[in-house]
């Protein structure tokens, strides 16, 4: 049956649409998506839908960037990531249920990425070792027009904002004893040539570290 | 009083890992049955039921129809009963073939428990009020029967007197949805597969949406020149539309393409398919679907794109994951094709002694990945490094290592003989933490905190 008849028999369904675009076409709110607390400084308050966020290569920034985006509802795919650990993701607030990898594209990341970008909330994807310039600007318009946010682990022109791990405190373990128990990561973000620094702390519900956290307190100031 | 015949293989869901196989595996049965009596209910893996009056006509009485049916499986078991309620039991308990003969239903009921009316809350209320027999419960009068347990109660009460009229309604798959191609020359590639099957496989699901039914699994069988025949089922998130129809066919011949070249120089390889049958196997109303896809919009599109993400990379391109039991975090991870079940064989809520604490790490090398550790990584009997590790290799690039800890046991599969593995963490001066497995006297890679 067409999409029309449908709707023409459900009529109680075409109140429920109407209730929606109602919804779609009042006040317009920041469409800017949440992003975890240490990194929102950095990039303006929030994710912007259609934008790219080049990162360097930490899966734990790019799954900082990502969680809470998609924490209530929207879909997270990770595209090129063959070793993508799935109990982090679903432990840093990822649900599994809305999550699939795409773990080896091959020759097909081009494709794979540009489809995955329409429908989509956020797309987690490796770059290849360069990306040519028409094929990121193909992915980013699509990006643009349907919303996904896109962060690539690796160079991309044009990026809203560029991340990268300044250095690392590792937390709670020894020389021969302890365990892991936490990392301070410091991220420098490049936004429109402004640099600026934060830490972020994992695991990410955790307070950084005193001797780390004047970065934050220089921010409060400013 | 309807004569009805059932057949059951005991403990048939038993033999099999998952629900999914049982069922599958079973289909065969169904086959064998079902070219003897075409029309016949599946009551669930391992028990069909159908009408008893045509085979033991055909077959010359009912012992005559038990007999031949009885042939269908080594361990199948017959029972012919008034009613299915009564023949369900009396298969259960034929030996390997039991006939009730009409007229006896109550007699034949009357000593058997209450838990037989397979509805526990049911029998648990009779059992304290004294009556545990089917018997005793028949005995009940039945306008306090409803009075009592409504309506439910009253169907129950049927059953143990022995007046259960279900309609046998013939197997839930309409066997005349299912289409079959032939192809003269036999087509070796997939995608001149894929080509060929684009209208048929369009007609199939047209033919079963005219019906306002939609096919949310589907099973294809190839048949290859040399007769053989490889049949699978494809169950889908939503609803299968003609192009992923398409896609499983040739999802199917590369698999058993690869399957076959892997493991024989004969068999599959260079011989071309000559038929290609499909049939629904589960179908479902359609409105529950319009009005699934109408409150979630965007699983809709999510499926669309990864359906299409899987035209290009193959089925098992797009994963879907989830956490199982385990003690290293690559045991804990299941992952499976977008659109099939995963299959989960240990539960990750009990207790894994020797798996990582919680904050796991976000890499996980699932390939063993070799990492020479510098000193004398090796575990003293006392469950110690002999040295402190000093640095790590990994690809010739060296690291030097700013703090460990460990080395933890991971017990696993004593049973087995599988031995004892350690655990390391490692943090190397840039600040990259690693996890470390040992495999004897060397290390493995398990994780990296990045």
């Amino acid at each position: 049956m067409s999409a029309a008849g449908r709707i023409v028999e459900h009529m109680f369904e075409l109140s429920a649409l109407r209730e929606r675009i109602r919804e779609m076409e009042g006040p317009r709110v920041d469409p800017r998506l949440p992003v975890h607390p240490a990194l929102s400084g950095l990039i303006g308050g929030g994710l912007v839908p259609g934008g790219v966020y080049s990162l360097s290569p930490s899966l734990t920034l790019a799954l900082a960037l990502a969680t809470e985006a998609v924490a209530e509802s929207g879909w997270c795919a990770a595209v090129g990531f063959p070793n993508l650990g799935i109990e982090a993701v679903a432990e840093c607030g990822i649900s599994l249920n809305r999550f699939v990898s795409i773990p080896t594209p091959k020759e097909h990341w081009a494709t794979v990425v540009g489809a995955v970008c329409d429908g989509f909330t956020v797309v987690i994807a490796r770059s290849p070792a360069s990306v040519p310039a028409a094929t990121a600007s193909r992915i980013a318009a699509v990006a643009r027009r349907t919303g996904a946010v896109l962060i690539v682990l690796g160079e991309w022109p044009g990026a809203t904002a560029r991340l990268e791990v300044d250095g690392v405190r590792n937390l709670g373990i020894g020389d021969g004893h302890g365990l892991l128990t936490g990392r301070d990561i410091r991220v420098r973000a490049v936004t429109r040539g402004i640099t600026k620094t934060a830490v972020l702390p994992w695991p990410f519900d955790r307070e950084p570290e005193p001797a780390l956290a004047p970065v934050r307190h220089l921010r409060a100031v400013t | 009083m309807t004569r009805v015949l059932v057949l059951d293989i005991p403990s048939w869901a038993d033999r099999f890992d998952t629900e999914a196989e049982s069922h599958r595996q079973f289909d065969p049965v169904i086959r064998a049955v079902e070219n003897t009596v075409p029309l016949v209910r599946v009551l669930g893996a391992g028990r069909i039921a159908m009408g008893a009056r045509g085979p033991a006509r055909y077959y010359r009485g009912e012992d005559g129809a038990a007999e031949a049916l009885r042939r269908v499986h080594p361990d199948a078991r017959i029972g012919v009963a008034d009613g299915l309620f009564t023949a369900v039991l009396a298969a259960r308990a034929a030996n390997p073939v039991l006939i009730v003969p009409a007229g006896d239903s109550p007699a034949f009921l009357a000593p058997l428990s209450v838990a037989h009316l397979g509805d526990p809350d049911m029998a648990d209320l009779l059992r304290r009020l004294g009556v545990s027999t089917l018997g005793g419960f028949a005995q009940l009068d039945d306008v306090s029967v409803r009075d009592r347990f409504g309506f439910p109660g009253e169907r129950l009460h049927r059953f143990a007197r022995g007046l259960d009229d279900s309609p046998i309604v013939p197997r839930d798959i309409p066997i005349d949805y299912a289409v079959e191609s032939v192809f003269d020359p036999a087509i070796v590639r997939a995608d001149e597969l894929a080509f060929a099957m684009r209208a048929t496989a369009d007609d199939f699901i047209d033919r079963i949406a005219r019906d306002r039914l939609a096919c949310t699994a589907v099973w294809v069988t190839l048949t290859s020149e040399r007769g053989e025949r490889f049949e699978r089922c494809w169950a889908h998130p939503t609803v299968f539309a003609g192009t992923d129809v398409v896609d499983r066919v040739r999802w199917q011949l590369e698999s058993v393409a690869r399957l076959t070249t892997d493991t024989s120089t004969e068999g599959f390889a260079g011989d071309g398919i000559v038929g290609v049958r499909l049939a629904p196997d589960q179908l479902a109303p359609q409105s529950r679907f319009e009005r699934g896809m109408w409150g979630a919009p965007s699983s809709d599109r999510i499926h669309s794109v990864l359906s299409r993400v899987q035209s290009i990379l193959g089925h098992e391109g797009v994963l879907t994951a989830t956490i199982g039991g385990g003690r290293t975090l690559v045991e804990r991870e299941i992952f499976s094709p977008w659109g099939d079940k995963p299959v989960i064989e240990h539960d990750a809520a009990k207790p894994w002694p020797g798996r990582l604490p919680d904050r796991v790490p976000t890499t996980v090398y699932r390939d063993g990945t070799a990492i020479m550790v510098g000193g004398t990584a090796v575990i003293s009997p006392a469950e110690t490094l002999a040295e402190p590790p000093r640095w790590l290799e990994l690809d010739g690039r060296r690291r030097d290592v700013a703090a460990w800890s460990g080395p933890w046991p991971i017990s696993e599969r004593w049973w087995d003989g599988g031995g004892i593995r350690y655990r390391l963490q490692v943090v190397d001066t840039t600040g990259a933490a690693w996890v470390l497995l040992s495999a004897g006297p060397d290390w493995t890679i398990e994780a990296r905190y990045d």
